[in-house]
């Protein structure tokens, strides 16, 4: 990998921060593990076979490095106190929802295991494929799915003994 | 007319994010296009996912400052790197530290005790170290209880011989 310049790695630390945000839920750690990645793989920049995969390479380092956080720290620390920028356009009401719903969320999420919470906010939030799930997460495509399927149950069950 | 069999809750939760298989989901499409319960189960899933978006935003940080902090650190020595030469290094001394303790404190190795191999009716104890004060040699008890002594001295090339009755 040619050590990317300064945009790109912006570009990288910013998608990077995202990823290891969703799994801890807390931005100093988060701050601190996207820096630790980032060097990681500047470190071992010689490892990535195909430069053009360098965005799944950099976001399987960044979740395996969340998660290793994790097994060693035992649980998530919610950042309650956590404010979001507003978009300009945004009125304060819709803010306030926003920051509701994004608190709701996060009391639901505290029930899933872990793994099961990493699954879906890799699928669900941030969207990726769950063959590329499976691949961050260093489990089969089977066992993703496995962890998709119990994580949805136990949220959908969640909205229904605490409805917004 | 036998009941429909519903569609379990795993089948419904990855049917809302398009994980399953294609004969599965035909399936499941099927089933749902007759079964108002499951389709309604169904929706509540994809309302979840829906929800889960919010979770999208993500708080910012400086990022520049960031990456010019990795810039920084790659050049230089990690601190993990640091620490790891400097646990490499702890770690070394122990095993010295222990090695020493080890040598200086264990007994040193005593002599084997003497085979005493069967002697007739008698027992004989034999010796070739130094033992009592003798070089080599070796003890007798006769049948009668007589306790005989032979030891041989190379420096001298004396023989003695002791028995007690």
């Amino acid at each position: 990998m040619p050590v990317p310049d300064d945009e790109a790695l912006e570009t990288h630390a910013r998608r990077m921060f995202r990823l290891i945000y969703g799994i801890v839920r807390n931005v100093p750690d988060a701050q601190d593990l996207t820096q630790d990645s980032l060097l990681k793989a500047l470190r071992r920049k010689g490892q990535l076979k195909d430069s053009r995969k360098v965005a799944q390479w950099l976001n399987r380092i960044a979740v395996n490095t969340a998660l290793d956080f994790m097994r060693r720290k035992g649980r998530v620390g919610f950042d309650q106190l956590v404010t979001i920028p507003a978009a300009k356009t945004e009125s304060p009401e819709h803010g306030a929802i926003r920051s509701e719903t994004r608190r709701w969320l996060n009391r639901g999420l505290k029930r899933l295991t872990q793994r099961e919470r990493t699954a879906l906010l890799l699928r669900d939030v941030e969207q990726f494929p769950a063959g590329e799930v499976a691949k961050m997460m260093g489990c089969s495509p089977a066992t993703v799915r496995s962890h998709i399927a119990n994580a949805r149950v136990k949220f959908k069950r969640y909205e229904k003994e605490n409805p917004r | 007319m036998a009941k429909p069999r519903h569609a379990t809750e795993q089948v419904l939760a990855l049917h809302a994010g398009g994980e399953l298989g294609r004969w599965r989901r035909f399936l499941t499409d099927r089933h749902l296009s007759k079964c108002a319960a499951c389709r309604q189960s169904a929706a509540e899933y994809e309302r979840a996912r829906r929800d889960m978006a919010a979770l999208r935003d993500a708080p910012t940080v400086d990022f520049k400052a960031l990456t010019r902090n990795v810039r920084a650190a790659a050049l230089t020595t990690s601190p993990a790197r640091r620490l790891r030469g400097r646990w490499l290094v702890a770690t070394a001394a122990c095993v010295a530290a222990v090695a020493l303790a080890l040598l200086f404190t264990t007994p040193p190795v005593r002599s084997p005790a003497p085979e005493v191999p069967s002697a007739g009716q008698g027992m004989q104890a034999m010796w070739d170290e130094a033992l009592l004060g003798l070089d080599a040699g070796d003890a007798q008890v006769g049948a009668a209880g007589e306790l005989s002594f032979r030891a041989y001295d190379p420096a001298s090339g004396t023989l003695s011989i002791t028995e007690y009755y």
